[in-house]
């Protein structure tokens, strides 16, 4: 990577400079056919500028000496055309002075591409082996490196390469009238080496989503309307991300999310608790770990409900000077020809004190939930989730699996109807949000019971 | 004329062992601004530059992206390259498309920056003037320039030079401590002939979310009708094309249309097409993605299936016939009835603004939530809208279409109409 200190003094008052380069490895079987095997590295040099409440922003892939120094320029000069034009007279942000270096990167040493096939092969050579009746079998690799170096005209700077390798494998059946499909991700932060050791580790976690797909295919049609549900810990993480997380984007509050007017509400049951970590939780380290974001600015947790009182947004400087609160590190940018939008980086929903198995006994007639394969939001805080596995619960017992369905609520609504909340606590970080940019996202919680819509037949 | 790195890459790749190797050189400058909230807050100039190698050895592939072009790099990763090739599988569908060689220029290369900005600031005092409730996050008007580099061992040689300026924006209605959903849509355009406002569907969507801030949940569960509106037909067809009429899914088997070329698959009413050389539309392209001229095509005529959107790989593999370009572009063939006459002629349904709903299932099943819809009752629209869920099957719905609007809105990329569709599970 360029040193780019030795160009601190060509910086003007409020300037990020950045050279980031991502790495990525995609793989995909479909039935045994190599369908992608390509490796990307998308890097360069990046600028942005602030003048008075005008931003420039400049990329280039070329990377030297003359690109940084053409790329700080034209920011500048972009921010001028602005400031020229819009003249908005705002003040500049505070400095900070910290400055973080950290590498995700394996120890152990590194598997070709070669070797990481083999992998896959052999994972289908397991499926195909085992579970001959099966209409598709797909396994894919995503495998992503972050690699990047950031300064501010402040001095402070930021060194880190964040990795993540996550395997998809989706199985499908035929029910008799139709394919039935599941699918489940394993991995999550570091290199393949360091998440991926040998092809049977993952042969129990194979015959377990088998098992699931069966009952899936033999299942019934969810029974639409609003139900007792029992949301298993990848979908509170969801809830939290989606249907809370970005209505407390600030930008997103200024474009007038219906959180705005709610700040130091109850918005929840007092059973809920709700973050945004930035590196760490119970001295473990976060899925996506960011110590600096894309704006320079030291990370630190943001408290966004406290049992059940919305307390927080999320900010970028510019946002954190409007509100008058300090900038907590969610400025982050996905390439480095992407500028800094407020993200999120681990949300999750606090674990509580109720067994899952108590939860569920306490159910007379709703659904066990446990797995989605997307989400979204809207500014009114209504949220929509696919789910993909699910189960009755009838007198307190999971009875018959649900075929794919979908499910919708008000957050805010939903979270007010919590009454138990699991002690449990998991994390996921397959997903990647998306908002004019995709970025990797953590997401966790606890089992939660509420109320929601489920969409059905 | 091909540039020297494309060569260079062919024939090292080739001298690397491959047998067949196909790359593409992609540069692209964009000029962007962006607006947030009711204000332009930033300028984003970007520069990039892209080569993709594939490379075919023994009738196993891989393929590689980088954006360092010189030539030492990229030899190491032409090595690395050949010996993930060398790590795959055999497949006899791999291959490249045969010799053709051609140039395309198209409009609007450079931007017109004053022009752009202009257009922009007008815009804004207009929305300000007549929808002041509303607030855009983020609202993005950039102009790309793209030339694109096509060449590959059987002696094809693509170059193509083109200039967009295209317009997206989020946007919601705020009165007080009430909001509206948020929406979204777009335009391309290769020209600055006309004020924003007066481009897609953009008034339309601002108005109507502005009457959207108080809205009804429907209290009932009922089967009735959907009109889709022009934004979510876009969105609806390119599921449609996903699930049934592309690689991934036919390639596996799991495409219902797998075996219905020259079957009806939809009503008689439906004709769908993909049109990248349509002059109507402001964007299009010239080059396939794998390597062929583009040209357009008609995938369901009359209700009858016409053609796949399969790479000539995909193709290989299934035995079905190539699609002649890769699909965007769509086009929807006009109706006879008026957009008023759909909706006088709905006993009870809704007026689909958007769509939020995850992929549907192979077969076409879906469900998800009605945005910025109206509940329909004996031919009249009477309220907006709030958690109303839709389910249904995509092919069923498209066998069941009850009529097709007369009027189409051109989004420069597509020209989509207003279809009635019966048989939909509207529950809220």
């Amino acid at each position: 990577m360029f040193n780019t200190k030795q160009y601190l003094s060509e910086l003007s008052k409020y300037m990020e400079l950045k050279i980031q380069e991502n790495r990525n490895l995609n793989i995909t079987l479909i039935n045994g056919t190599v369908v992608t095997n390509t490796t990307s590295m998308t890097g360069g040099v990046s600028a942005r500028a602030y003048e008075s409440g005008s931003w420039g922003f400049s990329s280039s892939s070329h990377l030297d000496d003359s690109s940084i120094r053409y790329v700080i320029n034209t920011a500048k000069a972009n921010a001028e055309f602005l400031d020229q034009r819009l003249q908005k007279n705002r003040p500049f942000f505070q400095t900070n002075d910290f400055s973080f270096s950290k590498s995700f990167a394996t120890t152990k040493i590194r598997l070709s591409q070669k070797q990481i096939l083999d992998y896959l092969n052999e994972l289908d050579a397991y499926i195909l082996m085992k579970y001959p009746n099966l209409t598709e079998r797909s396994i894919s690799i995503r495998c992503l490196d972050m690699d990047k170096s950031l300064m501010t005209s402040h001095g402070n700077t930021l060194d880190s390469l964040l990795c993540r390798s996550i395997i998809f494998i989706t199985l499908t059946v035929d029910d008799g009238d139709n394919p039935i499909a599941l699918y489940q991700v394993y991995g999550g932060r570091g290199q393949f080496e360091d998440n991926f050791t040998s092809p049977e580790e993952l042969f129990p976690e194979i015959d377990k989503l088998y098992d699931e797909l069966i009952k899936k295919s033999q299942g019934i049609y969810a029974s639409a309307g609003l139900k007792e549900c029992i949301l298993d810990s990848d979908l509170a993480g969801i809830l939290a991300h989606e249907a809370i997380g970005h209505t407390v984007e600030a930008d997103l509050v200024l474009a007038g999310s219906v959180a705005g007017p709610n700040i130091n509400k109850q918005v929840a049951s007092p059973l809920i608790t709700l973050k945004d970590f930035a590196y760490e939780y119970n001295g473990e380290t976060c899925p996506i770990p960011i110590y600096i974001d894309d704006e320079g600015t030291e990370a630190s947790d943001v408290t966004i409900i406290d049992k059940g009182i919305l307390k927080n947004f999320m900010h970028s400087k510019e946002s954190a000077l409007h509100f008058g609160v300090e900038p907590q590190g969610n400025g982050r940018a996905y390439e480095y020809s992407d500028e800094p939008l407020i993200r999120m980086r681990n949300t999750a929903i606090l674990p509580g004190t109720s067994k899952l198995e108590d939860m569920i006994a306490s159910v007379e007639d709703g659904y066990y939930l446990t797995r989605t394969n997307n989400g979204q939001a809207d500014s009114t805080s209504e949220f929509m989730f696919g789910i993909t596995m699910g189960y009755e619960i009838k007198s307190g017992r999971i009875a018959r699996a649900i075929k794919d369905t979908t499910i919708s609520g008000i957050a805010f609504d939903v979270l007010q109807s919590v009454t138990m909340v699991s002690d449990e606590m998991s994390w996921s970080c397959a997903g990647m949000c998306g908002k004019k940019q995709p970025i990797p996202v953590g997401m966790g919680g606890p089992a939660i019971k509420c109320n929601l819509k489920i969409g059905g037949r | 004329m091909m540039d020297n790195l494309l060569k260079f890459s062919i024939d090292e790749t080739l001298k690397q062992g491959a047998d067949h190797a196909e790359c593409t050189l992609t540069k692209r400058i964009k000029w962007e601004l962006n607006v947030s909230g009711k204000e332009i807050t930033l300028l984003r100039t970007t520069d990039g530059r892209q080569l993709t190698i594939k490379a075919i050895k023994d009738q196993k592939k891989g393929s590689v992206s980088t954006d360092k072009l010189n030539e030492e790099h990229i030899k190491q990763v032409i090595s690395n390259l050949i010996s993930n090739c060398e790590s795959s599988k055999t497949d006899d569908c791999y291959a490249i498309s045969p010799m053709e060689k051609a140039n395309f220029i198209g409009n609007a290369i450079e931007p017109d920056k004053e022009g752009m900005y202009n257009l922009l600031v007008n815009y804004l005092q207009e929305v300000k003037e007549k929808y002041p409730l509303i607030l855009m996050e983020p609202c993005i008007w950039t102009h790309i320039s793209e030339e694109k580099q096509y060449a590959n061992s059987n002696g094809a040689e693509f170059n193509s030079i083109d200039g967009t300026y295209e317009f997206e924006a989020a946007m919601t209605a705020v009165d007080g401590n009430n909001t509206s959903s948020f929406n979204f849509t777009g335009f391309l355009r290769n020209n600055l002939d006309q004020g924003i406002l007066e481009c897609g569907s953009l008034d339309t969507i601002l108005k109507e979310l502005q009457g959207q801030i108080h809205t009804q949940s429907l209290g009932d569960k009922f089967e009735g009708t959907i009109i889709l509106t022009p934004d979510v037909l876009q969105s609806i067809m390119w599921m449609y094309v996903n699930n049934f009429l592309s690689d991934g899914n036919l390639i596996s088997g799991t495409s219902p249309f797998k075996d219905k070329l020259n079957k009806q698959v939809a009503s008689k009413s439906l004709t769908f097409m993909s049109n990248p050389l349509d002059p109507e539309l402001s964007y299009g392209y010239h080059i396939t993605k794998d390597g062929f001229i583009a040209e357009n095509q008609t995938i369901i005529e009359n209700g009858i299936l016409k053609s796949y959107l399969l790479t000539l790989e995909g193709s290989n593999k299934t035995k079905l016939p190539r699609g002649k370009n890769h699909g965007d572009a769509f086009n929807i063939k006009e109706g006879q009835q008026s957009i008023d006459d759909l909706i006088k002629s709905t006993d009870r349904g809704i007026l689909l603004g958007r769509f939020s709903g995850g992929r549907p299932s192979s077969n076409g099943d879906f469900s998800g939530v009605a945005k910025n819809s109206y509940y329909i009752e004996n031919g009249e629209i009477k309220y907006p809208l709030s958690e109303v869920m839709i389910s249904g099957n995509l092919i069923e719905m498209f066998k069941n279409i009850d009529a097709i609007s007369k009027e189409r809105i051109n989004f420069g990329n597509a020209l989509m109409p207003w279809i009635s569709c019966s048989g939909i599970t509207i529950s809220g």
